[in-house]
């Protein structure tokens, strides 16, 4: 639960069985390609704008369109909502410069056995929308394997 | 032999999901000078042709900052001599045969700029710091042919940052929003400013004042300092610095001879600024300064100077100076505003005694009785010898600036309670507030923008002290 709609997303990953490291290629040359590290909203986040990495602040800066369900199924409208969100995210690539801090007030992923921290400060411009919304991500390694998908539920108090 | 076969889609990527308040803690009463904060302030920027400013500001996070930043002119210029500048009436020549006056002017300008992960950046308040790609990555910051109020830094350029009109006394206070330029709290800032004195080598180093946030940011251009939001200003200030006019017993011991006749000097100037601030109309609080300094001997002095905007005065001349007779070197000084009620906002803005908002012209036409601004200070020492007096002001043996010891503690009174209801945040006052433009009753400053249509607008709760920033419409 969650006062407001601002608030700092955390993505964390390690290698998989494969024992390639996570792909970070957040957002690809190809607008048709997904990006690697992936996050799909079931609601649309700020505006829910359609335009892909609208970032900065409004009017220019928009939101993020939602796909419900957060199934990563195919299609361009899925590829495009992950491009506009992942592009806003950064890759944090060892503890000491992850995005968030340990018990002891230093740099430190959240996991025990994170390899890859990838973060976004959620802005106004994409303030999530009071009530639940369930949040979905998958990782791909550089060989683009896909690893398990995970959900969370954001609940933002009205 | 066993074989493992291995499905590419099977791979296991292990991954995790979280979200993470953004401050982090709930931190109280923590307005600082070494610590991180989220509102970075400058009490003290010089760019008057005779001193300069140099301004660092850094990222202590790991994730890119947007910080968004406002010079505020405090230059006076003297009513019958417009080219001379002034604090008070008697710095102007004719004061005492024409009673001129100073004619103050409080003018905000602003600019955004955006640090990467623990960015370092630097630029000199009179030359502000041009967008150039081609920078090297180190060197100088160096003047641009053709472009005289610009300069060129080595390094990522933060943004365009815009030189100050000049000349320029005032502050420099900076806070952090997120990438659409919504204030919010990370507490990743901090900041030092370098004060020289142009032509010698004399320069004053402080760091910035630093106020934390707290996970409860609106992202309204409220910025209220209530524990609440941001950490509380300090109840009080205390710094210890040489007396007025005291013999500096370092200079006089290393070199006798340089303290002959005339002797060595030391002269202390106080800069005061108030904590309340209403940018949006131009409007800095008044409050009267409680200042008590005690010599070595406990013997007390006070004075009670009235803090217009940006306040800066060598103790000497404040309120008819402050002097001690018995020799001490040095002093410690304590400065605390007003305590009681004043109109904090409305139609009879500064009226003292007030006991209920009907006396500052009614909650519904904005008017407030609240608590004095609390203030913030830093403190500059100028170091003399027989060879610097009497000659250009500007020839210092040494100048040296101090930040001050900052006691928290400050209370409020909630809006709504009547006179007597202290608190220290908004939680302690059970009946809600009220809505800083209208009056409506509120329990969050969302319905205040929401019924007024302003977005300064906000909910007084714990009345205490705010920054109402202007519309970040930046050009």
């Amino acid at each position: 639960m969650w006062p407001q709609g601002r608030f700092l997303l955390v993505l964390e990953g390690m290698r998989g069985s494969a024992n390639r490291p996570v792909g970070t290629n957040l957002f690809p040359a190809d607008p048709a390609q997904r990006p690697q590290p992936q996050i799909l909203s079931a609601k649309p986040l700020g505006n829910g704008s359609t335009e892909v990495c609208d970032t900065g602040p409004a009017p220019q800066g928009g939101g993020v369109p939602g796909i419900s369900p957060p199934d990563f199924r195919v299609g361009q409208d899925v590829t495009d909502a992950l491009r506009d969100l992942m592009c806003r995210f950064s890759v944090h690539s060892s503890s000491s410069t992850a995005c968030t801090l340990n018990r002891f007030g230093d740099f430190g992923f959240v996991g025990s056995g994170t390899q890859t921290q990838f973060c976004f400060q959620v802005p106004q411009t994409v303030e999530f929308p009071a009530g639940d919304t369930v949040l979905a991500a998958q990782l791909t390694d550089t060989a683009g394997n896909l690893g398990p998908r995970k959900e969370i539920v954001i609940r933002v108090l009205p | 032999m066993r074989v493992l076969k291995r499905s590419p889609w099977l791979t296991g990527l292990a991954l995790m999901l979280a979200f993470v308040a953004l401050a982090g803690t709930r931190a109280r009463a923590d307005v600082t000078t070494d610590v991180a904060g989220s509102i970075v302030i400058f009490p003290k920027v010089i760019a008057d042709g005779t001193r300069d400013t140099l301004i660092q500001i850094t990222n202590t996070s790991n994730l890119q900052r947007t910080v968004h930043c406002l010079y505020v002119n405090a230059s006076g210029a003297c009513q019958f001599n417009p080219g001379v500048q002034c604090q008070v009436a008697s710095d102007c020549p004719d004061f005492a045969t024409a009673n001129e006056q100073c004619e103050l002017i409080w003018l905000e300008e602003n600019f955004s700029i955006v640090l990467t992960r623990q960015q370092p950046t630097i630029w000199r308040v009179s030359t502000g710091r041009r967008v150039d790609p081609t920078d090297p990555a180190n060197g100088q910051c160096e003047d641009i042919p053709g472009a005289p109020t610009l300069q060129d830094c080595p390094g990522i350029d933060p943004g365009q940052i815009i030189p100050p009109v000049q000349p320029f006394r005032g502050e420099l206070k900076c806070f952090e929003t997120d990438e659409s330029e919504a204030p919010f709290a990370a507490n990743s800032l901090k900041g030092e400013a370098i004060i020289e004195t142009l032509g010698s080598n004399q320069i004053s180093i402080y760091n910035s004042i630093n106020i934390q946030g707290t996970d409860n940011n609106d992202g309204n251009l409220a910025l209220e300092l209530d524990n609440t939001e941001y950490n509380a200003c300090p109840l009080r200030l205390e710094v210890v610095h040489h007396s007025s006019g005291a013999t500096d017993p370092v200079t006089s011991n290393l070199d006798p001879s340089a303290c002959e006749g005339a002797g060595c000097p030391v002269r202390t100037e106080i800069t005061l600024i108030p904590c309340t601030q209403l940018f949006e109309n131009q409007i800095g609080a008044q409050v009267t300064a409680n200042i008590f300094v005690f010599d070595e001997f406990e013997f007390p002095i006070s004075v009670f100077p009235t803090v217009d905007c940006w306040f800066n005065q060598d103790v000497a001349n404040i309120n008819g100076g402050i002097a001690f007779t018995r020799g001490s070197t040095f002093v410690k000084t304590e400065i605390q505003s007003q305590s009681g009620r004043r109109c904090i906002a409305g139609p009879v803005l500064n009226q003292q005694g007030c006991t209920t908002d009907a006396d500052c012209g009614g909650a519904a036409a904005g008017g407030v009785c609240g608590p004095a601004s609390g203030l913030l200070a830093v403190v500059e020492e100028f170091h003399e010898t027989n060879a610097t007096q009497g000659l250009d002001p500007t020839q210092f043996f040494g100048t040296a600036a101090v930040d001050v010891h900052m006691i928290p503690g400050r209370r409020g009174f909630c809006r709504v309670g009547g006179p007597t209801a202290v608190c220290d945040e908004d939680a302690d006052c059970q009946s809600g507030g009220l809505c800083r433009s209208n009056g409506v009753a509120c329990t969050s400053s969302a319905e205040c923008v929401a019924s007024s249509g302003l977005p300064q607008d906000f909910c007084d709760i714990c009345l205490m002290d705010v920054i109402q920033v202007p519309d970040l419409n930046l050009p």
